[in-house]
């Protein structure tokens, strides 16, 4: 069986040859500071380039893969051509502004971009329609992904997953009004709110059909997302949740629908457990990052629960056990998630959200390494 | 009393401050108006904390809150109330979320303390400046990063030997009770409605009794 096999296996919930390995995607890949050092410790001589310059993170290079036992194959936007990654120094830090006009800054003390400036944050309705928006069918987006994406397809060796998320459409409103405005918003004007997700959303499903014509046909899986929980609970109520958000899902899933027979994989952090039956209700295939420290999220309750109807794809915990364990914890945590997640398929394995800067090599490597060691079917009894 | 409630709890400010108003033309006192706010938004961070009203909701019910605790302040000092206390708020060096932390500030100055947000990115040394400067009853640290708990720890350390008294409590999405008492914390709050809760248990006998009277 080789990758390709082993993650559509187990995304169809049927038990593989062993438990699917990612790295690489979006939010599943490690922070250029930690993929040195775990070169290093592999004994590679090089460095890894940034790949995202918003969360510092790299793509990491087919060898390392390899060598990591890595199941996926990522294929990422192209940087449009409309805009160009400039920072500018300033008193307080590097500053940028991505091709929506919002803008980020890295201070010397922080590891990677953070939202400071949202160009939105008092406008009202009408000043939506005058708001210079990024081309969402500009060619650098497409450029060089038809032809990786056909190449992977033709080796026929790797899960091929389409990194299409554009930022989240959900996000990117708050990013462009500010987090705590929208959030008022949402209680006080909700019309704005409305306007605001719609235009994204919009932009967002023009983007999804520019790059999945050139290669929907090649992927197997592709991704969405958009944070809507904390560490406690969502951040809005149910009843919120499905008027604003809910059904701006499903227009996009009914357009990747169209396109490809890619399975869907949605990002959301935190406690989002209430959301799940919904998720699933809307035809979403893959739940990520399942964070099982938040509350709620608990592998084996989650598993039990809704393991036969969505497929987890995660859940090795970077609050507490990457960044302060030992590569010992690493390894329990891992057999915890292979327990609990695998029997039956429905599992792929990550780290929850990026491998941040502050995991030591050993920890990183020794989540691959146990799912190596743990991960094959059937399953160990003394696992 | 009961239309200033729901005023609150709409988030609509300028009908607090009109109920407000028309209260204090009925003669009420300032200070039991005040009192009552603070119940309205406990009930809400109540409701926050068991899950059943969410960030919206709390935000806006605390900016109604505070709008009203403005409105109200001229009359509070006019009768020599004092503050409940002083709290002192910053996300610490390297991290720059402020989402949890300013919703912890709105429910600080809400409930009737002076507080004092010193934003996102603090360094110890800008901590204890402020602290001598400011000299808070309680002192909040916030992170959202894992990467950014170690800056938590040192800032700790740095108030905690220069100013051995001060009560430090923290929270943030990876902070757990465990990691609080392994750095020295004085408390922990898992959301803005139990740091307050947790301030008011720290200052003990200080914070027994709202606003006490000043003699005159």
């Amino acid at each position: 069986m080789n990758s390709k096999e082993r993650v559509l296996t187990a995304l169809n919930h049927q038990e593989p040859d062993r438990v699917p390995l990612d790295l690489g995607g979006w939010v599943t890949t490690i922070s250029v500071i930690t993929y040195n050092k775990l070169l290093r410790l592999l004994g590679v001589e090089r460095e890894g380039e940034v790949f995202d310059w918003l969360r510092q993170t790299v793509a990491p290079e087919e060898d390392i893969l390899e060598k990591l036992g890595v199941d996926t194959r990522w294929i990422h936007p192209g940087k449009p051509k409309s805009w160009t990654f400039a920072p500018k120094e300033t008193e307080k830090g590097l500053y940028v502004e991505d091709e929506w006009g919002c803008g980020f800054i890295k201070t010397p003390t922080t590891l990677y971009y953070n939202l400071c400036y949202s160009p939105l944050a008092k406008a009202s309705i009408e000043d939506l329609e005058n708001y210079p928006w990024p081309d969402p069918c500009d060619p650098g987006y497409i450029e060089g992904i038809r032809e990786k994406a056909k190449m992977l397809a033709d080796e026929n060796e790797y899960a091929i997953v389409g990194n299409f998320v554009w930022e989240t459409w959900y996000e990117r409103a708050w990013k462009l009004r500010g987090m705590e405005q929208f959030y008022m918003d949402m209680a006080l004007n909700r019309d704005f709110v409305h306007a605001i997700l719609e235009k994204v959303l919009e932009l967002h499903l023009n983007f999804l059909d520019h790059v999945l014509s050139e290669c929907g046909e090649f992927l197997d899986v592709i991704i969405q997302g958009g944070d809507l929980a904390g560490q406690e609970t969502t951040l809005m109520s149910l009843d919120d949740y499905r008027e604003f958000v809910k059904p701006r899902q499903k227009k996009a899933i009914e357009l990747i629908r169209k396109k490809t027979k890619a399975k869907i994989f949605y990002h959301c952090c935190g406690a989002v457990s209430s959301l799940i039956p919904d998720f699933i209700d809307l035809g979403i295939d893959i739940l990520n990052p399942v964070q099982v420290r938040a509350k709620g999220m608990d592998a084996g309750m989650l598993k039990a629960k809704y393991g036969n109807k969505i497929v987890f794809w995660g859940g090795v915990d970077t609050q507490q056990v990457l960044p302060t364990g030992y590569p010992k914890d690493v390894e329990n945590e891992v057999r915890h998630l292979i327990r609990e997640m695998a029997p039956g398929g429905g599992l792929v394995v990550c780290s929850v959200h990026n491998i941040q800067a502050d995991v030591p090599p050993e920890n990183a490597l020794a989540l691959f390494n146990s799912v190596l060691r743990w991960g094959n079917y059937p399953l160990r009894p003394d696992l | 009393m009961d239309n200033l409630r729901s005023s609150i709890k709409a988030g609509d400010s300028q009908k607090v401050e009109d109920n407000l108003k028309r209260l204090l033309e009925r003669g009420e006192d300032a200070k039991d108006l005040l009192d009552n706010m603070i119940e309205s938004l406990r009930e809400v961070g109540d409701a926050f904390s068991k899950g059943e009203a969410f960030i919206p909701e709390m935000l806006i019910a605390a900016k109604a809150v505070q709008h009203g605790a403005d409105f109200l302040n001229p009359e509070l000092i006019k009768k020599k109330v004092p503050k409940i206390g002083k709290f002192m708020i910053a996300t610490v060096e390297g991290d720059m979320h402020d989402v949890g932390k300013n919703l912890v500030a709105m429910m600080f100055r809400g409930n009737g303390f002076e507080t004092i947000d010193l934003g996102v990115d603090v360094s110890p040394n800008m901590l204890i400046e402020a602290f001598d400067e400011y000299t808070p009853d309680i002192v909040g640290l916030s992170a959202l990063l894992t990467t950014t708990m170690g800056a938590m720890k040192a800032s700790i350390e740095a108030l905690k030997t220069k100013f051995p008294h001060s009560k430090i409590i923290i929270g943030g999405a990876p902070i757990t009770q465990e990691f609080a008492d392994e750095i020295g914390a004085d408390g922990y709050a898992p959301d803005a409605n139990e740091a307050v809760n947790s301030a008011r248990k720290l200052m003990g006998n200080k914070s027994n009794s709202l606003y006490p009277e000043v003699e005159s």
